[in-house]
């Protein structure tokens, strides 16, 4: 069976990948869409803050002007979820294409050359790690101030250390293999052996690994902006939106839905888009692992 | 090698991650003014009065390594500093915190691991049936969801429409009064327990009340992430020889299954149960922050949004002992599950 | 000579996605009374479904489709693919038995050998062991006690009254519970003692040295050779009436495979079971067998006593199979072709694009067995006319 058969014949057999390919694609449609789908109003510099009409607390619900309503502070919902989908993006990506490459360097060298690097580096990570992510997150944005970018370096700090070990042990046994002794023997230089030989062979359970993580660096994204340690106040940020919405779940007296929106709709679309590649990162596993056991 | 020598030396690796974590976060935060730091040093309120002079006493612009030092020998004094946010001393917070956590976690620990193993068993043992199917989705549905909004949406549904029924925070008004009366003995700190040892059922089970919805919050999303692991190791349990074998000598299928697959399959579980310490603690820190529930959860929150440096430090060094326990007692059972394994070889 | 093992037109499909495989089709195959049956053939030819078949362990996607697998059981002739799962259950392991080709994988790394090799013993033997421990302690009782009997008397005596009713099967339920729940299984410990000097008698029986040591060992501490003799222990356990053994020294060294065809042979002599002997090495059947069934592609090409097969192998793939093997001053002949795809089963007899003696019927028609010559059946076309068709 060709590749892309295989690939297609193992789409066919899992449904849900089909919806994950769709649901990240109609988030990838909204995020490249945002300023015609929910444009910037004029004299507004930057985009991604969300326009506000007034200062009154109570959330208004949805009507023509707001399509799905106002948070407290009369924050516009449409807007501040539309441009969300492009904060997510920005973050998911930025920190994962960071901690792949953080990951695949350190653990190489730490996997490929052993001894006492390898200690030092297993050490650092053993340190990472024994942070509970959130609380280190949080020093680093305190310490970096409310910003996207502090975001993505608090995530990239927390998240690195598990690749790197994955890459550390896959190269461990792969070092040992007679194609890497074959290559020492005729002269080729570390560096070349590491990328060329090694990598290829180790790099399938990391992309896998870096596959479904996306949705929980997203996750961890929206918990930190939710407990006030992101991104600055206004900012199109689901997990911002959310944090909007707590003093209003309990409703008016005698309805306790009344401002539903204010919390459901920032929710519904984190959940879909973290959904999304969850089910994507779980086609590739399957697509990938049995080439893997087919070798 | 010997166990003793094992855990002792498993137990001296402690204090360079210790030492690691705490001086990372130190490091951090020394992005702030002295002012702020001078909160690491201070035991009583009325010293908050005289910042300058703790600044100076505690050279808090001297470099960072002489300052670490400091706050190091200060820890071994056994002071960790004045916690703001809460106005007790560090370790009087971490007292009084403590208890309320543990209550959480008594109940949710044991909740996702038993249902995560067992749901993760019964669907593979009936792959692609109903319930195989049911698990699956369950599980990325679980896994997906954000756990601060599964929470909030909890508190809206139960508390807003059900009119209070399981309510936030840790106890009644009613109930709080007679907890903090003379006439309540706290012999645990726990308060479904002290209840039970109070003789008073209504302070358990409005304990209990109060206890459901931050359970299942934190239950949701770690079940769903252990059922899946469990699911797909189970699964390539099943297909190695010795259940053929097992199967061949006639052996009941519930037992093929229990007995011979499900002890190997759980191997890869221990594995992952650092990051599932970590989903924990970071589950612990949202859950107690939405509903209100004070505990160290609660603590690093608030320390965190108010600055409250010796707080955060404190609470980083607590959770890094923890991490490094929970390593040890898993390796330990590691051992115990796998033969293969024998002390101080598992370097995964 | 009775049949204690009677296939008939066994048919097994497996439906996967990327088709349906013929595994089986229409297999006829006998076993006799203490007799050893070789089955051989290439990878892929289905003889190790054939003994998982005996087994009825065909796990999805495979299915039986069709067919009969009549044995002699303890309670009268049964039909293995009709009775309950409950029933077949009690003749796995102890009237039927496997030894694995792979004794690594056989064998569960998390458990001691004498965890596995008791397992079976406990289970299918229980009466006769709880018989055992009632007589041991009875006689323990009777004899010189020290204070710390004294002490533990009403206790002990409780004990061989749990143990006679196990031997006697009354009270199962009880049992059953005392077995399982944690202190009190204390009680019952003497089943397992039992069913040890069983395991130990049997470790004993494959020549394993020091085997009170072996039992306390877990499967990554031994060799392969000794994995293998164990999980030939592990069948001889329940003294069953068919032994099927799958390709049991296909991946051990050649040195340790001599040893063990030595073992199969000696235990061939002492005790009274069928033996199944599955391979693809001629020689090996050879050495162990009475009677030699070829098989190619899911079908039964040739079945004869092992002296007829080699001395007059009839069916064109036997007579290939024999030249394909090296000989001293032969030079050995490769069989022209790959081995039949089994998605796509060729028309007719599977054999016949490779067939050096191919006719026009062999595309059209599939051969069935025919008794050429007393006891010696063939599947081809080239001996259709000689008998009317009495295929077995």
């Amino acid at each position: 069976m060709t590749s892309l058969a295989f690939f297609l014949h193992n789409l066919k057999k899992n449904p849900l990948s089909i919806v994950g390919f769709i649901v990240i694609f109609c988030f990838i449609i909204i995020a490249i869409f945002a300023p015609l789908i929910a444009p910037t109003p004029a004299r507004q510099f930057n985009p991604y803050m969300i326009p506000r009409t007034g200062y009154a607390p109570i959330p208004t619900p949805p009507s023509l002007a707001h399509i799905f309503g106002t948070t407290e502070g009369q924050y516009d919902i449409f807007y501040g979820v539309i441009w969300g989908t492009r904060t997510a993006f920005i973050i998911g990506l930025s920190v994962i294409s960071s901690i792949l490459i953080i990951g695949l360097t350190l653990g190489s060298i730490s996997g490929y050359f052993g001894g006492l690097i390898d200690e030092i580096i297993m050490r650092i990570t053993d340190i990472f790690m024994a942070f509970p992510t959130l609380i280190l997150a949080m020093a680093v944005t305190i310490a970096l101030g409310p910003s996207i970018k502090t975001i993505m370096i608090a995530l990239i700090t927390v998240s690195w250390p598990p690749y790197a070990r994955l890459v550390r042990g896959d190269i461990l046994s792969v070092r040992e293999e007679d194609f890497v002794k074959a290559s020492r023997g005729v002269g080729a230089s570390h560096l070349r052996i590491i990328v060329r030989h090694i990598l290829p062979n180790s790099i399938y359970p990391v992309l896998i690994m870096a596959s479904l993580d996306i949705g929980a660096i997203v996750l961890s994204a929206s918990a930190l902006s939710f407990l006030g340690l992101g991104v600055p106040e206004g900012y199109a940020d689901w997990g911002q939106m959310i944090s909007f919405s707590r003093n209003w779940i309990v409703g008016t007296a005698g309805n306790p839905f009344a401002y539903w929106y204010t919390v459901a709709i920032p929710g519904i679309f984190i959940f879909f888009f973290v959904l999304g590649w969850n089910l994507l990162g779980d086609a590739f596993r399957d697509i990938l692992d049995p080439r893997l056991s087919r070798r | 090698m010997e166990f003793r020598t094992y855990l002792v030396r498993r137990l001296l690796l402690l204090i360079p991650v210790l030492i690691g974590v705490t001086f990372l976060i130190f490091l951090l935060l020394h992005f702030f003014s002295p002012a702020q730091r001078a909160m690491l040093y201070v035991h009583s309120p009325q010293q908050m009065r005289n910042l300058d002079e703790i600044i100076a006493k505690y050279g808090l612009n001297a470099p960072i390594w002489k300052q670490y030092w400091t706050w190091l020998v200060q820890v071994f004094h056994g002071n960790l500093g004045w916690s703001q946010v809460v106005g007790m001393p560090v370790t009087s917070a971490i007292a009084s915190f403590l208890p309320a956590t543990l209550e959480l976690a008594i109940f949710a620990t044991p909740l996702i691991i038993f249902l995560g193993i067992f749901m993760g068993t019964k669907a593979a043992a009936n792959k692609d049936r109903f319930v195989d199917h049911i698990t699956r989705v369950g599980a990325i549905v679980g896994w997906s969801l954000p756990t601060f909004w599964l929470g909030l949406m909890l508190l809206m549904i139960f508390y807003g429409f059900f009119s209070g029924f399981l309510p936030p925070e840790r106890l009644g008004n009613a109930m709080s009064a007679v907890v903090h009366s003379s006439s309540f003995i706290r012999y645990t700190g726990l308060n479904f327990l002290d209840g039970i040892l109070n003789w008073r059922w209504d302070v358990t089970i409005d304990a209990l009340r109060h206890l459901v919805l931050p359970v299942v919050t934190l239950t949701v999303v770690n079940t769903a992430f252990i059922m899946r692991l469990m699911r797909s190791s189970m699964l390539e349990t099943l297909g190695k020889g010795y259940v053929l074998t097992a199967r061949a000598k006639g052996l009941p299928e519930s037992i093929v299954i229990n007995k011979h697959a499900r002890r190997n399959a759980m191997i890869p579980i221990l594995t992952i149960s650092g990051y599932l310490f970590a989903s924990i603690v970071n589950g612990v820190v949202i859950t107690e922050s939405i509903f209100n529930y004070k505990g160290l959860g609660w603590w690093a929150w608030e320390a965190a949004v108010n600055i409250d440096i010796p707080s955060l430090l404190a609470f980083a060094l607590f959770s890094a002992i923890l991490f490094v326990v929970t390593n040890l007692v898993v390796d330990l059972l590691y051992v115990r599950l796998d033969p293969r394994v024998r002390l101080g070889a598992s370097e995964q | 000579m009775t049949d204690l093992v009677n296939i008939s037109d066994l048919t097994i499909r497996f439906h996967t996605y990327e088709g349906i495989v013929q595994a089986l089709n229409g297999v006829n195959l006998s076993i006799g009374e203490e007799e050893t049956l070789g089955l051989v053939g290439e990878t892929g030819s289905g003889k190790t479904i054939t003994g998982l078949a005996l087994l009825r362990l065909i796990m999805p996607p495979g299915k039986i489709e069709g067919g009969s697998i009549l044995f002699g059981s303890d309670d009268g002739t049964v039909d293995l693919l009709k009775i309950s799962e409950t029933e077949m259950r009690k003749i796995r392991g102890s009237q039927i038995a496997m030894i694995f080709q792979e004794p690594g994988a056989a064998l569960n790394p998390v458990f001691s050998i004498g965890d596995q090799l008791t397992e079976a013993i406990l289970l299918h033997r229980r009466e006769e062991v709880a018989r055992l421990a009632a007589d041991n302690l009875r006689r323990l009782l009777s004899g010189k006690s020290s204070f710390m009997m004294n002490v533990l008397k009403p206790l002990n005596i409780t004990r061989v009254k749990i143990y006679r009713n196990i031997s006697e099967n009354r009270r199962q339920a009880l049992s059953h519970i005392i077995e399982k729940t944690p202190f009190v299984r204390r009680m019952v410990r003497g089943l397992r003692g039992e069913a040890d000097k069983i395991a130990l008698s049997l470790l004993r029986e494959v020549e394993i040295p020091d085997a009170v040591r072996i039992m306390k060992q877990y499967p990554y501490e031994l060799s392969g050779g000794m994995k293998q003799r164990i999980v030939i222990a592990m069948a001889l356990s329940c003294c069953s009436k068919l032994i099927i053994a799958d390709e049991p020294t296909t991946s051990l060294d050649v040195t340790i495979q001599v040893q063990i065809i030595e073992l199969l042979k000696k235990l061939k002599a002492e005790l009274h079971s069928s033996l199944l002997y599955i391979t693809h090495n001629l020689g090996v059947a050879a050495e162990i067998c009475d009677r030699v069934a070829v098989m190619y592609a899911g079908n039964i090409c040739e079945v004869a006593s092992v002296y007829d097969i080699f001395k007059n192998p009839l069916h064109p793939y036997t007579k290939a199979l024999m030249a394909a093997v090296p000989k001293p001053g032969v030079e050995p002949r490769a069989i022209g072709g790959s081995v039949a795809d089994a998605f796509s089963l060729p028309s007719g007899c599977p054999f016949h694009p490779r067939c050096q003696e191919v006719m026009n019927t062999c595309s059209l028609d599939c051969p069935t067995l025919t008794e050429v010559a007393p006891g010696h059946f063939v599947a081809c076309h080239l001996f259709r006319g000689e008998n009317s068709g009495i295929s077995n």
